[in-house]
């Protein structure tokens, strides 16, 4: 072995920078680049500025199914704790000032910083008071503690009840918020970035960065007392942003209110359990989306970007199916309960899926495979819809 | 938003064949870099300081650096030699002499790793990109006198790593 000193370090560094890749595999590499960069960003403008025009212009599309999407957003707060992450003292000051909180509010906005949809937040407790900017003359109560998501409808003067079952450790909203970043801290993988003080709107903040395998989590906090501020969580296909955070702020108690106001009518639409994310329960949503939303195929994409588009397909589809209200509302509440399975998908690594042109009962072809925790094996889904335990070495193609 | 896609793909046209370089000298992987290069050009559009930048180029290059680091980070097992051209193992061209090599190689940049985000983009931009400290300096927003003093620090202490493993 070579003696180690720096001259050796140095002459290691200098092997490393002679390393030119060939040109073929340079060209092919960046041509890829360019292709996915155009692909992904012509089809994340275009996801954008539909998905939430569509879920919440689609007045008519089914609470359930709408909701359930609104849900996996906002309590998407949660999914940073998946995030493999080294703990910076630094960075830890972050959580201090909120240690008491009682009260918070903040806007949430979904894909980029300047989209036009933007959630407002007042949490109270348990309770969480929600407007969105284009669903105008509703109010949307979310009751942690009796897991109730609460529609009120000035206009149409309805109260519309959803159950959000299976949600854990949700008392407080603020608690919650505060856990996750501790739970971030104490993750002894995390990678933290200082980036030091850095100006936006005139305004000093300090930045920190971590970075997971595929998720990047921004956190700017006021230089003078740590509050954080704004926090931003980046996807592949996502990007949710925790903006104009404030802690402890006096709000009135009746804003929190879930009485049902003189003169409107109520409507009970049922439950979606989080808890259960089960491979049966997703089994179950692929099979209503073959054969009521696609009339008889599976969907060309299962991303959370195209559900959020699916309002109108759906709609004809449950009228062609000539189901009665309630029916149309238990399909709907079915095919939503699915989807808690791929939006905090447990399984190791990615799930994959392979639907696109495949018909409902085809047995020859797999559509979708995953790797459950702790197993050797994958689950796969075939077009008929039966599920087969798969080693490794036998599994499809992915696309 | 065209405006902000035009902006990222002039950048892929005039930096991504430095950029891919850099991401080749840092994972050895020909076999992944273009995926690596995709990534990082999905996380510069995803980000949001990304367009708050003075200079677009040094935040990608800093984040190429991020990327391949963790990329080595997720590696657990010995990476293979890198099918690309390297010049012949010193004083040793047979196939035992490439793969002592690569060895060191994967030492030192493992290594290189384990150092302070700082230290660690410096003695990347230093040796392996052999930037002038005042480059380095611009790049990162720092004086030069002050990135000398990360480089010679970053040196001693990758001097104590690789002699405690006992490379």
């Amino acid at each position: 072995m070579s003696e180690m000193d720096e001259r050796e370090i140095k002459r290691r560094f200098e092997v490393i920078s002679q390393f030119e890749p060939s040109p073929e595999v340079a060209a092919r590499d960046l041509e890829r680049a360019r292709e996915r960069l155009i692909e992904q960003t012509t089809e994340k403008q275009t996801k954008q500025q539909d998905m939430w025009r569509i879920i919440m212009k689609t007045k008519s599309f089914k609470i359930a199914a709408a909701a359930i999407v609104v849900i996996a957003v906002s309590l998407g707060i949660h999914e940073l704790v998946g995030i493999p992450g080294s703990p910076s003292v630094a960075w830890a000051d972050v959580i201090k000032p909120i240690l008491n909180a009682r009260t918070a509010s903040l806007d949430i906005l979904i894909g980029s910083p300047d989209g036009e949809v933007v959630i407002h937040d007042d949490v109270m407790g348990s309770r969480i008071r929600r407007t969105v900017s284009n669903l105008e003359n509703s109010n949307i109560l979310i009751d942690l503690e009796q897991q109730k998501l609460v529609t009120i409808d000035h206009d149409k003067k309805t109260v519309m009840y959803l159950g959000l079952d299976g949600l854990p450790d949700l008392k407080n909203y603020v608690e919650l918020l505060r856990n996750t970043i501790i739970r971030l801290q104490e993750n002894p993988n995390l990678q933290v970035e200082n980036r030091g003080v850095q100006e936006v709107d005139g305004r000093d903040y300090v930045v920190f960065v971590a970075h997971g395998d595929t998720d990047t989590i921004t956190i700017w906090a006021d230089p003078q007392t740590a509050l954080p501020m704004r926090i931003e969580h980046e996807t592949p296909n996502m990007q949710t942003v925790c903006d104009n955070l404030k802690f402890d702020v006096e709000f009135d108690e009746a804003l929190f209110s879930t009485e049902v106001p003189d003169g409107y009518t109520t409507q009970d639409v049922g439950a979606v359990d989080f808890s259960e994310s089960s491979e049966s329960a997703f089994v179950e949503s692929l099979r209503i989306w073959a054969e009521i939303i696609e009339d008889g195929q599976f969907p060309d994409s299962i991303s959370f970007e195209d559900i959020a588009k699916i309002g109108p397909k759906f709609e004809k589809g449950l009228e062609r199916a000539g189901l009665t209200e309630q029916e149309q509302t238990d399909i709907a509440i079915q095919w939503g309960q699915g989807l808690v399975f791929i939006r905090f998908f447990k399984g190791q690594g990615q799930y994959h899926y392979a639907g696109q042109g495949v018909k409902l009962g085809d047995g020859d072809s797999p559509i979708f495979w995953y790797q459950p925790q702790d197993s050797d094996t994958w689950r796969v889904i075939y077009g008929d819809l039966r599920v087969e335990d798969v080693a490794p070495e036998n599994l499809p193609n992915s696309k | 938003m065209i405006d902000r896609q035009q902006k990222i793909l002039q950048l892929l046209d005039t930096s991504g064949p430095r950029l891919h370089r850099l991401l080749a000298r840092l994972t050895r992987r020909e076999d992944v870099i273009g995926d690596l290069l995709q990534e990082l050009f999905i996380r510069l559009w995803n980000s949001g300081t990304f367009d708050k930048a003075d200079d677009p180029f040094a935040y990608a290059y800093r984040t190429a650096i991020n990327l391949a680091f963790e990329w080595r980070r997720r590696q657990h097992v010995a990476c293979q030699p890198v099918e690309g051209d390297y010049p012949p193992a010193q004083e040793n061209s047979s196939a035992l002499g490439k793969m002592i090599q690569a060895e060191e190689l994967e030492q030192v940049l493992d290594a290189t790793s384990r150092l302070t985000d700082l230290a660690r983009d410096v003695v990347v931009m230093r040796y392996i990109e052999q930037d002038s400290y005042e480059e380095i300096a611009e790049r990162l927003g720092k004086k030069p006198q002050h990135m000398r003093s990360v480089c010679a620090k970053a040196m001693a202490q990758l001097r104590e790593v690789l002699i405690r493993e006992k490379v």
